[in-house]
């Protein structure tokens, strides 16, 4: 799992580091029963506070995404499917969201946006999968 | 309050054993510089008795030499430590002071062991070559590297301090020189201050310290004012004075560098 | 509730003759923080630290480290205290390396050999070498052993990036945050390089001139000290009760881009009740925000 933390992004470490978790459980990277890296572990790689990382798998724990299990680690919960539509919808929401702030911040409205994204996926031949 | 557990600081005894260490470490050189000194000198001896020279170059009075050798000690022993302002000696869990006191009793250790060292190699010379053998004087020295210590740990710039002493001395001896000496045989300067005379040669005072036969020795008509050595009761008197006035300055020399305690 | 503060300092004040280097500080630091000082140069960093160790004395006020006066507590407050000096020349530098942790182990009852072993792997320290000859940035790393190695509760680290390479920089801050996650520790790091240190802090406090302008926790700095962009009226002020930090407009002065210090939604409310039409709205990096204290001007 490739974990990249943005300082100047706008949310706290710990969202970053969950929704990485989603995102390669979406994607695929992370599967059933897999293995999380130690909080030690990623807590140096990513050089963040533990403290931080913690959170982050408390959250993911208390979400029903990953589990703990004493003394071996935390994994990925054997409920969770790739591309499970739920993670999915939330994905999405997170990209839309941040179009929408990038569209806002050029002074475009919903509907234009919304236009351009259709038309631009057109272009390119994108098919959902 | 808190929840974490404390640490805790080290021991007296165990911070004593480390100074001990580490001046045994820092004066590695110094220690060599002795060994070859001594081995010098046995050289130059034995030479001497294989030819049947005298040696009488070698059979004087080393008390000058100690107590100078003495005073100048703590240098070697404080060399390139930091006294005042930030250094890394002060950020030690030790209390500043005993810190200090700790240093200075390391290097009186490793003062003591090299006396011992060349007390036995001289008379073993002595036994050895027919030299005679002389008093060394371990009090006087302690006395004197307590002072040395004090004069360390109290001044910011001791050297500064001890060439500018060292001028005035000098300069003090000129002065001595030339006024002569009294009849008896003592400095006449000594003889205008009678603190300064009773200091130096009263019952009490530095040339007792430093008996057996004392740095004034060769220097006067022995027979007019040096019959026999002092008595036992004046000689631990005037050692334990020296020594108490020794432990005083080191002691207010050290307060320069106390925490605040607030109790 | 009482928070235990690892570090707290009262009205701290100490001065160098005529130039003041800390001016009524109020430290707080919490127990189990990553607390980040932030400042120029002479701004009184390494002062604070000092005077927790007791190697300066504070003109006025007080300090405490786990509610040990530091004054009156020195050898006690040292104890628990790993410290990383500004420079890196060590005062022996004679000794070795090896013979550096020997001597500093026999003074902390506390020192974990084994940890010093795996510290000086780690972090590639030549423990042979005499301390005086390794270069800075290795001189850096053993500075970084002898601090550690006694898993102590509080680090006070003055500059600890400075002089070593960008790769020594992120294994020893990569051993800083494994270290944080063996041992229950609190962190001091006084810099002006926030940059790399940023994402292991949970705090932050900035001394400007002497005096601690700011101090709080890394979500509140994201919650007030907010880059706003805006499309504004002619002739348009800014609203006088704003804290301003930065401003930016454009060259026909209709559109801006301000740092503004102050919660969220009631800057938000003003700029839009003095007439601003706010397109952004973006939190700032700590670096950003540390810099938006550092040249807010000073209140008239």
């Amino acid at each position: 799992m490739l974990v990249n933390l943005d300082p100047n992004d706008g949310r706290p470490l710990y969202l970053q580091i969950i929704d990485e978790v989603r995102r390669a459980i979406v994607v695929g990277t992370l599967r059933a029963e897999d293995p999380l890296p130690s909080v030690r572990e990623l807590a140096a790689e990513l050089v963040v506070n533990p403290r931080t990382v913690s959170q982050a798998y408390q959250e993911l724990e208390r979400e029903g995404i990953v589990y703990v299990q004493r003394g071996q680690g935390t994994f990925v919960s054997p409920a969770v499917r790739r591309g499970g539509s739920e993670r999915r919808r939330s994905l999405a929401r997170a990209v839309a969201k941040r179009a929408l702030l990038d569209a806002r911040r050029n002074g475009l409205g919903v509907g234009e946006l919304v236009e351009a994204i259709e038309k631009a996926a057109a272009e390119e031949g994108e098919h959902d999968e | 309050m808190t929840d974490v557990t404390l640490h805790a600081t080290p021991r007296e005894r165990d911070v004593m054993r480390e100074q001990v260490r580490f001046i045994a470490l820092a004066l590695r050189r110094e220690t060599l510089v002795l060994a070859v000194v001594l081995a010098l000198v046995t050289i130059r001896i034995v030479f001497a008795i294989v030819r049947h020279c005298a040696a009488s170059w070698f059979d004087g009075d080393p008390s000058l030499a100690i107590t100078i050798a003495s005073f100048l000690f703590p240098f070697a022993v404080w060399r390139g430590q930091k006294r005042f302002g930030p250094a890394f000696l002060w950020t030690l869990p030790v209390d500043r002071g005993r810190l200090a006191l700790a240093r200075v009793f390391a290097g009186w250790v490793w003062l003591m062991a090299a006396l011992v060292v060349v007390a036995a190699w001289r008379w073993g010379l002595a036994l050895v070559a027919g030299l005679s053998p002389i008093m060394f004087t371990f009090a006087g020295a302690t006395a004197m590297y307590l002072f040395g210590s004090a004069w360390i740990l109290g001044l910011r710039h001791p050297l500064r301090w001890l060439i500018g002493a060292t001028g005035g001395f000098l300069l003090l001896g000129n002065l001595v020189e030339a006024l002569g000496r009294t009849p008896s045989g003592e400095w006449r300067i000594v003889t205008w201050s009678s603190a300064l005379r009773w200091a130096v040669y009263g019952p009490y005072g530095l040339r007792t310290l430093l008996s057996s036969h004392g740095i004034f020795h060769a220097a006067e008509n022995a027979a007019a004012t040096w019959r026999t050595l002092p008595g036992f009761a004046q000689w631990i008197t005037t050692t334990l004075s020296w020594l108490g006035a020794g432990l005083l300055a080191l002691w207010l020399a050290t307060l320069r560098h106390r925490e605040r305690r607030r109790y | 509730m009482n928070e235990a503060f690892a570090v707290a300092t009262h009205g701290l004040s100490v001065r160098y003759g005529r130039e003041t280097a800390l001016h009524a500080v109020d430290l707080r630091v919490p127990e189990g923080a990553v607390y980040i000082l932030i400042g120029a140069n002479g701004a009184g960093k390494s002062t604070a630290m000092k005077v927790l160790l007791n190697l300066v004395r504070p003109g006025e006020g007080s300090a405490e480290v786990f509610g040990l006066d530091t004054a009156s507590h020195g050898p006690a407050v040292r104890a628990q205290i790993g410290y990383i000096p500004e420079q890196h020349e060590h005062d022996y530098g004679w000794m070795t390396g090896a013979q550096l942790m020997r001597h500093v182990a026999a003074h902390y009852p506390a020192w974990d050999s084994e940890y010093a072993a795996h510290l000086v792997d780690t972090l590639g320290v030549r423990a042979d070498k005499k301390a005086s000859t390794l270069s800075k940035g290795e001189a850096r790393r053993l500075q970084f052993v002898l601090a550690l190695a006694h898993r102590p509760p509080l680090l006070l680290l003055d500059e600890p990036t400075d002089g070593l390479d960008p790769m020594a920089r992120n294994r020893t801050l990569a051993q800083l945050a494994e270290h944080l996650a063996d041992t229950p520790t609190t962190i001091v790091i006084a810099t002006h390089h926030v940059h790399e240190v940023e994402s292991l802090a949970d705090h932050v406090g900035v001394l400007r001139g002497g005096r601690l302008v700011a101090q709080m926790t890394r979500d509140d700095v994201r919650t007030t000290v907010i880059r706003y962009r805006a499309e504004v009226p002619e002739g348009w002020r800014m609203p006088a009760e704003l804290r301003v930090a930065s401003a930016r407009r454009s060259a026909i002065g209709r559109e801006g881009e301000w740092t503004l210090i102050g919660d969220r939604a009631d800057v938000t409310a003003r700029l839009t009740a003095a007439g601003a039409t706010i397109r952004d709205v973006a939190p700032l990096s700590l670096e950003d925000a540390a810099l938006a204290f550092l040249a807010e001007e000073e209140a008239p």
